[in-house]
């Protein structure tokens, strides 16, 4: 397989296919979170909605605190290394910046840090907060991180 | 409440009521007399939506728009977004503003959060007035960015709380050119049986 492979909300997933992007498309709040490891080479990426869940039911990536463990998780059970594999991290805008909306993303970004933290996984490069939509895409094959904003700005991470 | 499913997996929509055909039609009138130019506004049906899958909801996320936010309390609680189209922001900033006007003007964002505020004022007043409800729109915000960054933060606010929103699309045209814009009416779960009667919230 080859190709661009969307991330949508709340969706967590991995991939050994290096021909492979994976793209989480116009996050605002959401934060993107990718991880690279280059024994395979295996790359994936959650995208998260909300810092933390409810207790009880099914794990869902939609959480921070379940989207890191699920997505490390993942890893493990396709043969890479957690701690070995590089933690990158973008979004958690304030697109709408209203007053009335809880800041989520800056709760996006604190959570998926803690929850990083708490696997003790270290965050090699993060693009987060502002007030711009951002489109994240992964590459497994060597895993570059490219973020492009709304504004049309183009960079790695 | 067991509801019957199309083929596709989605709950069928339901038709508009007729206090939000009524609501359109007034904030189609109060908007015609702010930009002096007939405006048409037509609701499409009401429908439930997972709430992760809003972002989709002109089509692609990543569809560039200017986005005018409201949010609403009271008796009626929730999220509008008017979702202009970059030739249809331009198109009503020059018809507010003079040609050559752009819808990055600070005064043209101006000119456009004062028309989703005459356009979402004049839409829940009317639905506020008929039911007997109080509701209170907050001032507009207005951005520049794609349709899902836009709507990402308000998909966090309803997906901590339910997981299908009802939607109220709202296709508005002036005068002969099509806006491309999009009104999207998002109530949060409401206690109030009258809201839930109108806007499909869960009661």
């Amino acid at each position: 397989m080859s190709g661009v492979i969307p991330i949508d909300l709340g969706v967590v997933r991995l991939s050994r296919d290096a021909e492979v992007e994976l793209v989480a498309y116009s996050l605002g709040s959401c934060v993107a979170v990718c991880v690279w490891d280059p024994a395979g080479p295996l790359g994936g990426m959650a995208h998260v909605v909300l810092p933390t869940g409810r207790d009880g039911g099914a794990a869902s990536g939609r959480y921070a605190d379940q989207a890191v463990p699920l997505l490390a998780g993942l890893l493990e059970r396709a043969g890479g290394c957690p701690r070995r594999a590089v933690w990158k991290i973008a979004g958690g805008a304030n697109v709408l910046r209203a007053a009335t909306l809880p800041p989520i993303g800056e709760r996006n970004i604190a959570a998926v840090r803690a929850a990083l933290r708490a696997q003790g996984l270290d965050i090699a490069a993060e693009d987060t907060g502002g007030s711009t939509g951002r489109t994240v895409r992964l590459r497994v094959r060597d895993g570059r991180v490219r973020i492009r904003l709304t504004t049309g700005e183009e960079r790695d991470l | 409440m067991n509801r019957a499913r199309t083929d596709h997996g989605a709950p069928p929509p339901q038709p508009v009521p007729t206090p939000v055909r009524e609501a359109t039609d007034r904030a189609a009138a109060a908007l015609a007399a702010f930009i002096a130019e007939p405006v048409t506004m037509t609701p499409q049906v009401i429908r439930r939506c997972p709430t992760l899958a809003l972002p989709h909801l002109l089509g692609r996320p990543s569809l560039p728009v200017i986005g005018i936010y409201l949010g609403f309390s009271g008796d009626l609680d929730g999220h509008v977004v008017l979702l202009l189209r970059r030739r249809g922001a331009r198109y009503l900033a020059a018809r507010l503003l003079g040609r050559g006007r752009d819808y990055r003007d600070p005064l043209a964002r101006s000119a456009l959060g004062e028309i989703g505020n005459i356009t979402v004022s004049s839409f829940l007043g009317l639905l506020a007035d008929r039911q007997r409800l109080a509701v209170r729109p907050t001032p507009p915000t207005v951005v520049e960015d794609t349709a899902g960054a836009i709507l990402d933060g308000i998909v966090a606010d309803l997906a901590g709380q339910v997981e299908e929103a009802p939607v109220i699309e709202v296709t508005i045209t002036c005068g002969a050119v099509r806006t491309g814009g999009t009104l999207v009416i998002l109530p949060r779960p409401s206690r109030a049986p009258e809201a839930a009667g109108i806007l499909g919230g869960e009661g």
